[in-house]
């Protein structure tokens, strides 16, 4: 294992935590379950390399601008939401998958499959980045989404999304305008998933549109299910842990994806919540120790 | 003439959308699950019948019972290892169960046959039509005909028999059809036999048109069926065949534009937008 | 009489079904107005029109003299009206504090405060909430852990977040025991003593003649008698759409 390895797989945990803790405002807080999110990845990742690769910009000009593109898309692409709820909500995402795949494959401005290549690596200080400078930016970014997400769901509208989730008819005669908060965890979502994508299109080099597939977005809400749905520290946890293990786990690459199948089938019957979501197994037995920590200081200090 | 040619390829195809949308919608209609895993059990159905064609007998007609037998049972096992535990849960605890089981199985046919494409070398032989407008070969007569004897089969039993009775019992109220003596697990579990028994039929009769058997193969077929579903109107049989039906037509019908390449695949989840927006309790819905 | 709520002809047409027709509502302002009638009589439609989760079919609503018929709920809860429901509905997975912080949000929701503002901010004052509906012990449970009768308390706790002047409950008796009756009228006169009005609907005719300053009788969606309990007991056309509830009723004025 080289340095430059490591940092390969940071930089590529870091771009799914932010996926997971974006996936998380929208199906988490929100309920809107989505099975289409790595459509906002990929709305991310092609804004940014065609800015790049078509307009010239540079990397750090692109971001604030691929931001907003990926959130007003995400606007769009979550209208379906306002007028259908739970499993046609599930397919219409789906759905909205396909259809932003097939759009990236079919049009010659997208590159067609043949995808948009030689994205350069951003540049600081006249040069470009380093591996390692890179993965600092991508963990700064990391950081940067959850912190702010960690604000956010301490916020009134966090309160709505959440109350919203559960049931739309409490909460609209609670004031919550149901609509217009959907959209909110649609936007919210999809500008952070459009940072997710931004990262990868100029630290791979290309982007193409089976990357950003119906796959994907699988891969994604397992991590967060897998993790702890509704939870930040969940969504960090199941991206930093469904990316870490197969590489420690090597000999059993082949089995990957068995493994994964049937680690999502055990986890959603045993411990629903996540690993480390609310009410689980192991966060039950760390909030127990705390608290015995916490009276333990209190004593003392007696 | 083309537009005849073009309806046959329309029926073949939307008879595989057919014989897999009564499975969902059946299940869909008690349990209100998606079944994403019904793809796996496409493709099971399609790899029994290689298996039985290499190992017992290369005969069709040996290969098709056997390979529907074992998705039934594949299917009932699924709803009674699985689902039984899932249904007072929320609605995302099965449906993530079924995509985990779906990938899990794909991956299974993967390890246990290898991932490339193998040909099924069955031997049968069938009508076929040869006029100078029309031709459709044996193959197509065969899914056509079969399709359409499986379904006769499915509305007398839905229609004609007790189990048919306690199933549209089920759909309505299962609460109430348990409470009137209808034996509810039964029902589910026949319910999953027949639909899974019909989504292996429809493996092995698309693994027989294309002559080839490979471990995606029930990917696209999943995720178009479920535009069906939707289409159709969630929980109607008929809805869904008829669905599956027209789909077929308008992908068949759109695909062979020629001034306008349409990515064929798009054009059903286009469908399924258009339909979950606009109406949203599909053709035939309740 | 001018009250704080007034509807005129209101009607709600389900294609043939008459759920609510040509209802005529007067509500005085602090008063506790009982809506009775037996089953399918209109009562929940009725609620449903003030509360603008229904749009009349015909007829219009004033509240405080401003005619509101056709608004939608958030626009109703915003001008001062609250409600509960027939179920219970709280946010199960929320904790009590929590789920009258959700409700205490209706001020910020739209505003810029919205993604700004912390809701922990408002905990001193939903604290008093819970202290007020006696529900402060229980503060950090989850909603879905109490007893249904605490949980129609909290209910009642949500709706008062709300800062409203009129509230409607729908059935807040139902499903509780005797000793779970008398604090809820307790509770529902402290409200009223803090200014509100009460509209309820009740099946509870004991509950109902007992605490109700005037009453309003639905029967198959119009409006059959009208008045104070008393009035309300002896009346003929009440007594003969109960037919078997008159015993109850004819022993409260004896």
């Amino acid at each position: 294992m080289t340095l430059g390895y490591a940092l390969t797989i940071g930089v590529f945990i870091g771009i799914f935590t932010i996926l997971t803790v974006s996936l998380n405002i929208l199906t988490g807080y929100a309920r809107q379950v989505s099975l289409g999110h790595a459509a906002f990845f990929g709305i991310g990742a092609y804004s940014s390399a065609i800015l790049a690769v078509k307009c010239g910009l540079s990397f750090w000009a692109a971001l604030p601008i691929t931001i907003v593109i990926t959130a007003l898309v995400g606007v769009f692409l979550g209208l379906p939401s306002l007028r259908v709820s739970h499993d046609f909500l599930v397919l219409s995402t789906i759905g909205l998958n396909f259809i932003v795949v097939a759009i990236f494959n079919y049009f010659p401005f997208f590159g067609g499959s043949m995808g948009i290549i030689d994205i350069p690596m951003p540049r600081l200080l006249g040069r470009p980045l380093s591996n390692l400078e890179y993965f600092i930016l991508t963990l700064s970014l990391v950081f940067l989404t959850v912190l702010t997400s960690y604000y956010l769901s301490k916020t009134w509208g966090r309160l709505a999304m959440e109350a919203m989730g559960e049931d739309e008819v409490a909460a609209k005669s609670m004031g919550i305008n149901v609509p217009k908060f959907k959209i909110y965890a649609f936007a919210i979502s999809s500008a952070y998933a459009g940072i997710a994508g931004s990262l990868w299109a100029h630290y791979v080099g290309s982007v193409f549109p089976h990357n950003f597939s119906f796959d994907r977005s699988v891969a994604i809400l397992s991590m967060l299910v897998f993790g702890g749905m509704g939870t930040i520290r969940g969504a960090v946890f199941g991206a930093v842990l469904l990316r870490l293990i197969p590489e420690f786990f090597r000999f059993v690459e082949n089995y990957r994806m068995l493994i994964y199948g049937g680690l999502l089938v055990l986890m959603i019957m045993f411990q629903p919540m996540g690993l480390l979501g609310k009410g689980s197994f192991i966060w039950n037995g760390i909030e127990s120790l705390l608290s015995r920590l916490r009276s333990r200081g209190m004593r003392a200090v007696e | 003439m083309l537009i005849w040619q073009n309806l046959v390829y329309a029926l073949v195809l939307g008879s595989t959308y057919a014989l897999m949308v009564i499975g969902l919608t059946m299940i869909y209609g008690i349990l209100k699950i998606l079944h994403i895993a019904h793809a796996g059990i496409y493709t099971l159905g399609a790899y029994v019948g290689l298996f039985i064609l290499l190992h017992l007998s290369d005969n069709f007609w040996v290969a098709l019972p056997l390979a529907m037998l074992a998705s039934g049972l594949a299917g009932v096992l699924i709803y009674r290892g699985m689902y039984y535990y899932m249904l007072t849960k929320p609605r995302i605890i099965p449906l993530i169960s079924s995509i985990g089981l779906f990938i899990a199985l794909q991956e299974l046919y993967r390890l246990v046959a290898g991932p490339y494409q193998k040909a099924f070398p069955a031997k049968f032989s069938f009508l076929s039509i040869k006029t100078e407008y029309l031709i459709v070969t044996s193959k197509q007569m065969l899914i056509i005909v079969l399709t359409a004897v499986f379904l006769l089969a499915l509305y007398f039993i839905i229609n004609r028999t007790k189990l048919g009775l306690g199933w549209q019992a089920c759909s309505q109220d299962i609460e109430m059809a348990g409470a009137m003596g209808v034996n509810v697990n039964r029902v589910v579990a026949l319910n999953f036999f027949i639909g899974s028994a019909l989504a292996g039929a429809a493996g092995v009769l698309m693994a027989l048109y294309r002559n080839s058997v490979y471990p995606t193969m029930g990917a696209v077929v999943a995720y178009k069926a479920f535009v069906v579903v939707v289409l159709g109107g969630f929980g109607s049989v008929t809805g869904g065949v008829v669905a599956g039906l027209l789909l077929a037509l308008v992908e068949t019908m759109l695909g062979s534009l020629e001034w306008f390449e349409f990515p064929r695949d798009a054009i059903a989840f286009l469908v399924l937008i258009f339909t979950l927006m606009f109406r949203p309790k599909g053709l035939f819905g309740r | 009489m001018k009250g704080i709520l007034e509807t005129h002809d209101l009607s709600k047409h389900f294609g043939g079904l008459k759920a609510v027709d040509g209802v005529d509502l007067q509500v005085a302002e602090g008063e506790i107005h009982g809506i009775i009638g037996p089953n399918g009589a209109g009562k929940t439609t009725l609620f449903n029109l003030i509360t603008g989760y229904l749009k009349p079919t015909r007829g219009r609503i004033w509240f405080k003299g401003r005619r509101i018929d056709g608004l939608g709920p958030h626009r109703i809860v915003k001008l001062g009206i609250a409600r509960t429901f027939q179920i219970v509905r709280p946010f199960t997975e929320l904790t009590v504090l929590e789920n009258v912080l959700v409700a205490w949000g209706y001020r910020y929701y739209d505003t810029g405060k919205v993604f700004w503002g912390r809701y922990g901010s408002a905990r001193e004052e939903g604290l008093k909430i819970l202290e007020f509906a006696g529900l402060k012990e229980r503060r950090n449970l989850p909603a879905g852990a109490l007893p249904i009768g605490l949980q129609r308390r909290l209910e009642i706790a949500r709706a008062i977040a709300l800062n409203p002047s009129l509230l409607l409950l729908d059935e807040p008796a139902a499903g509780l025991t005797e000793e779970e009756i008398t604090q809820l009228k307790e509770l529902i006169r402290k409200i009223v003593a803090q200014g509100l009005t009460v509209i309820l609907v009740e099946h509870r005719m004991r509950f109902v003649m007992d605490i109700c300053a005037r009453i309003t009788v639905l029967d198959r969606g119009r409006v059959i008698a009208e008045g104070q309990p008393r009035e309300i007991a002896t009346d003929p056309k009440v007594i003969e759409a109960y037919l078997g509830v008159s015993k109850e009723a004819k022993g409260v004025t004896s």
